[in-house]
């Protein structure tokens, strides 16, 4: 136990850190250079379509594997989601045809989406509580950096740099194996998962069963959480998914000017993941996640109803610094309030099965409603306005009348009472 | 459940009365996009061969562009097309990665198949939009009202859903009894 220092714990942020950094890098990878994969390998759009779809069925299937964790134990199940993503991207840069690329970005999503959820856990169980919310803001905020990462890439031009083309994107995901190279035999198994798994009594706890999570004690705040998260990505899915649509084809902004304010905003957004991370320890979880989810409703709304572009910057930065940042409170919620030998499987659903079908569902609804030719509104900045306004004050209800505040949860004297119990 | 269900249900109704025809400024916006894949690009998909003519028209050279050669496609207003019965103008604005800019209207008439719009003919230069090349359709104001009374209803559905849940939760007996 004395090993586990601050020194410990600046490594362990760093590796956890890089995992989810390239979680958001892979995701917006594929989209940067799909233009330049369908003429390499010879596809239509609608081939690209079937992709994406499929490579999105792969977040949802990491469900099963996230779940392991209570099993297998998180050092494990990080180091085999880690390497599995490596050997899936690997295979994406050596693609020779549209089917290979297909199934190894379904994998390489199944273990990224794996990754995510194990790597949450493990900040939860191993940081101090009054410490919890400032690293889980570290970790989550390197979701955005990669993805602006792969903007960086693509406007220093990498896929000109060398002859391997758009392939090269994909070997920059081989990055992360060199870490686990260094990282895999300093890092421990966790504390909580350890203390857990070795007491006698924890012999009689289902640490297999999917559906543990929604025994009786669990069932209604797996049900809440997973209900707040799908509301709030419905809406940040989709406002991440339509806002170049937006910018381009209903403000008049240019490619290039949409991609620069996104990367820009991204960047400065990513401060609402670091300052939700530090005031969630020093408020508590819900009154900043309450706080985030009203300034997420303001600019989020406003942010698709800007037709200026001077003035779409600054109100684009706000609607980001609240609608991303927030996701670290969410990220506490889906692992605090449930016991250790059962966190991995909650967390599973909460994110892996409520927040992936509401991402899927708000883009297709944004896309529907705000359809140019004919969708029922007919412009996708209103559909995406009438969208945040009717979903994220959903969200702040069920959160603040059912979600329990975590801030001071001791998890060792939750574990004791489920193992006396 | 079975209001929540009966709530569900009135919104969809609400959402299908919303539901609009076909707007010519899609058509174009998306027959002008299709011109921005290079080889790849289907303009006949809005009109057959004279949506290529069109095409042709406009940008000659458009199947041997560089897919996201195009900047900017913007489109505005319909209008009917010099007091023809039922042909509509739709008045467009391209810019290239170049910097070249290319303005023009596409004339667009009902399908004869009856199935939306499709692109007639098209020709550029000396024309303005009214609607300074932003998109020209939007939300009307009860679809805010709209919107809030969906906020309301999705509120109440999963507050109901919780609270049920949380009640057999914590009495599975009386979950088993009902």
């Amino acid at each position: 136990v004395s090993e586990r220092d601050d020194r410990y714990r600046r490594k362990l942020l760093f590796l956890l850190s890089s995992a989810t950094f390239f979680e958001g890098y892979d995701t917006f990878a594929l989209p940067f250079v799909l233009s330049l994969v369908l003429v390499d390998l010879g596809a239509s759009e609608r081939a690209a379509g079937v992709v994406r779809a499929v490579t999105a069925i792969g977040t949802v299937v990491a469900f099963f594997l996230a779940a392991r964790a209570d099993r297998v134990g998180r050092k494990r199940l990080l180091l085999v989601t880690i390497v599995g993503y490596t050997i899936a991207t690997a295979a994406t840069a050596a693609s020779p045809g549209l089917i290979w690329l297909t199934v190894a970005q379904f994998l390489a999503q199944v273990f990224l989406g794996a990754e995510w959820a194990v790597a949450i856990t493990i900040v939860v169980e191993e940081f101090p509580r009054e410490h919890r919310g400032r690293a889980l803001g570290i970790v989550t905020s390197m979701n955005t950096l990669g993805a602006i990462f792969v903007g960086v890439l693509a406007a220093i031009g990498l896929q000109d740099l060398t002859s391997l083309g758009w392939r090269a994107f994909f070997l920059v995901g081989l990055v992360p194996l060199l870490l686990v190279a260094r990282g895999r035999r300093s890092m421990f198994e966790t504390e909580r998962y350890e203390a857990v798994r070795g007491d006698d009594r924890s012999e009689r706890l289902d640490h297999a069963s999917l559906l543990e999570a929604w025994k009786p004690a669990y069932r209604a705040t797996v049900l809440a959480v997973g209900l707040v998260t799908f509301f709030r990505f419905f809406v940040v899915s989709a406002g991440a998914f339509w806002w170049p649509y937006f910018a381009q084809q209903e403000v008049g902004m240019s490619v290039s000017l949409s991609g620069l304010y996104l990367a820009a905003a991204g960047l400065l957004g990513a401060a609402g993941f670091l300052v939700a991370g530090r005031m969630m320890d020093r408020f508590g979880r819900k009154p900043v996640f309450l706080v985030y989810m009203a300034g997420a409703l303001v600019f989020g709304t406003w942010t698709f109803q800007v037709h200026d572009t001077g003035l779409m910057l600054p109100v684009l930065c706000a609607g980001i610094f609240f609608g991303l940042g927030s996701v670290a409170m969410t990220s506490a919620f889906s692992t605090e309030p449930f016991p250790t030998y059962v966190r991995s499987r909650a967390a599973a659903w909460c994110r892996n099965a409520f927040e992936v079908l509401g991402g899927v569902l708000g883009a297709l609804t944004v896309g529907i409603l705000g359809d140019h030719v004919s969708g029922p509104v007919g412009s996708i900045g209103d559909a995406m306005s009438l969208v945040t306004i009717a979903m994220l004050p959903a969200a702040m209800v069920v959160c603040w009348l059912f979600v329990p505040e975590t801030n001071a949860e001791d998890m060792a004297a939750m574990d004791e009472a489920v193992l006396v119990g | 459940m079975r209001r929540a269900t009966t709530g569900v249900i009135l919104l969809l109704l609400v959402l299908a009365g919303c539901a609009s025809s076909q707007r010519p400024e899609g058509l174009v916006e998306r027959w002008l996009l299709s011109l921005n894949q290079g080889a790849a690009g289907t303009p006949d998909r809005y009109g057959g061969q004279a949506a290529v003519d069109a095409a042709n028209a406009v940008l000659p050279d458009w199947r041997t562009r560089d897919p996201g050669a195009l900047d900017r496609v913007q489109v505005g207003s319909a209008a009917p097309d010099r007091g023809a019965a039922v042909a509509q103008s739709v008045p467009f604005r391209i810019e290239t990665m170049d910097g070249e800019v290319i303005t023009g209207a596409a004339i667009v008439h009902p399908c004869p198949s009856g199935g939306g719009w499709c692109v007639e003919g098209a020709g550029t230069g000396g024309v303005e939009s009214t609607s300074d090349w932003t998109w020209p359709a939007g939300a009307h104001g009860w679809a805010w009202v709209c919107a809030v009374l969906a906020t309301v209803v999705l509120a109440l559905i999963a507050v109901v859903i919780v609270s049920v849940v949380r009640k057999t939760a914590a009495n599975p007996g009386s979950a088993a009894a009902t």
